[in-house]
């Protein structure tokens, strides 16, 4: 099994390294539905000079997450959960290889509604879309 | 925990034909029964699934679909369609009894072929009406359908 650890923090955190101690108020595991594969997203400089040669340059690259928590994840307290996540001024993922955890990773979320579905409309069947790029860039 | 082994089929396979539809409303207490409930009748369970990024599919719920036909067709006399209206508009448990026994306020008809009782219990559900005709009498359909997020508190 792999899962996707979300965890959140007033304050910016110092140290990285994952903490399995932390209360299901501040960090809660997940082993979502779609892959927790680590995306790569370039941005790149591109043009064309006078002399009519196109050119790219890589500006920077930032790893992001696409993650979906579906239904049977998901009850009330998961729902307030990632709504206190998404509120919170510092917010981090940590993800499992099968065998350990990595480091924290300070991530930001889109602006806007709260990206959650419901399955067939069923208000049970609650789902959670979370697009989550690193701060930092590689 | 301990081993679970389901291994013996004598007394421990039952019978238990669908006998009865109940409704209870909880305000007014008012129970409705609906005993003789015909051949077609029938419960499913099916569950929802969503399949994760390893290819296995995951259980999301289960939709609960009853299916009721009712018998008793004197429609313009015996206050049946104005009850199930009422029942409709109104906080209500679905009751599906399958064998015999576990009533409440009547002593149900007997019943043959049957060793054992069991019922689903539904809530927040809406009844359905239709009607058809078969061979030489009309009869009433009565169908429900419920989505549970688990199975526990389903079967009584």
């Amino acid at each position: 099994m792999s899962y996707i650890a979300l965890m959140f923090s007033a304050t910016e955190l110092f140290e990285l390294t994952y903490n399995p101690a932390l209360t299901d108020s501040e960090q809660r595991l997940y082993d979502t539905i779609t892959p927790k594969a680590t995306l790569v997203n370039r941005t790149v400089d591109e043009g064309v000079l006078l002399s009519g040669r196109r050119y790219s340059h890589l500006i920077h690259k930032h790893f992001e997450w696409d993650i979906t928590i579906s239904a049977d994840e998901l009850n009330t307290s998961d729902v307030e959960f990632i709504e206190n996540f998404l509120d919170s001024p510092f917010k981090y993922i940590s993800t499992h290889n099968g065998t350990s955890w990595s480091n924290y990773i300070q991530v930001i979320s889109n602006s806007g509604r709260t990206p959650i579905d419901y399955i067939e409309g069923l208000e049970d069947l609650p789902e959670i879309t979370l697009n989550l790029r690193k701060v930092l860039s590689e | 925990m301990s081993d679970l082994i389901l291994k013996n089929i004598q007394n421990s396979i039952y019978l238990m034909p669908i006998r009865a539809i109940q409704f209870y409303e909880t305000v007014l207490e008012d129970w409705t029964a609906i005993e003789h409930l015909e051949s077609g009748s029938n419960f499913r369970i099916t569950s929802i699934t969503k399949q994760n990024s390893k290819g296995a599919n995951v259980t999301l719920g289960y939709r609960v679909e009853l299916t009721a036909n009712v018998a008793h067709n004197d429609y313009a006399n015996n206050g049946l369609i104005e009850r199930l209206n009422r029942i409709n508009s109104a906080d209500f448990q679905l009751h599906f009894k399958m064998g015999y026994g576990d009533d409440i306020i009547y002593t149900p008809p007997k019943m043959i072929n049957y060793n054992n009782k069991q019922k689903i219990v539904i809530e927040n559900t809406k009844i359905v009406m239709e009607f058809e005709s078969v061979e030489l009498r009309p009869r009433m359909i009565l169908k429900a359908t419920q989505f549970i997020k688990n199975l526990e508190n389903i079967f009584y």
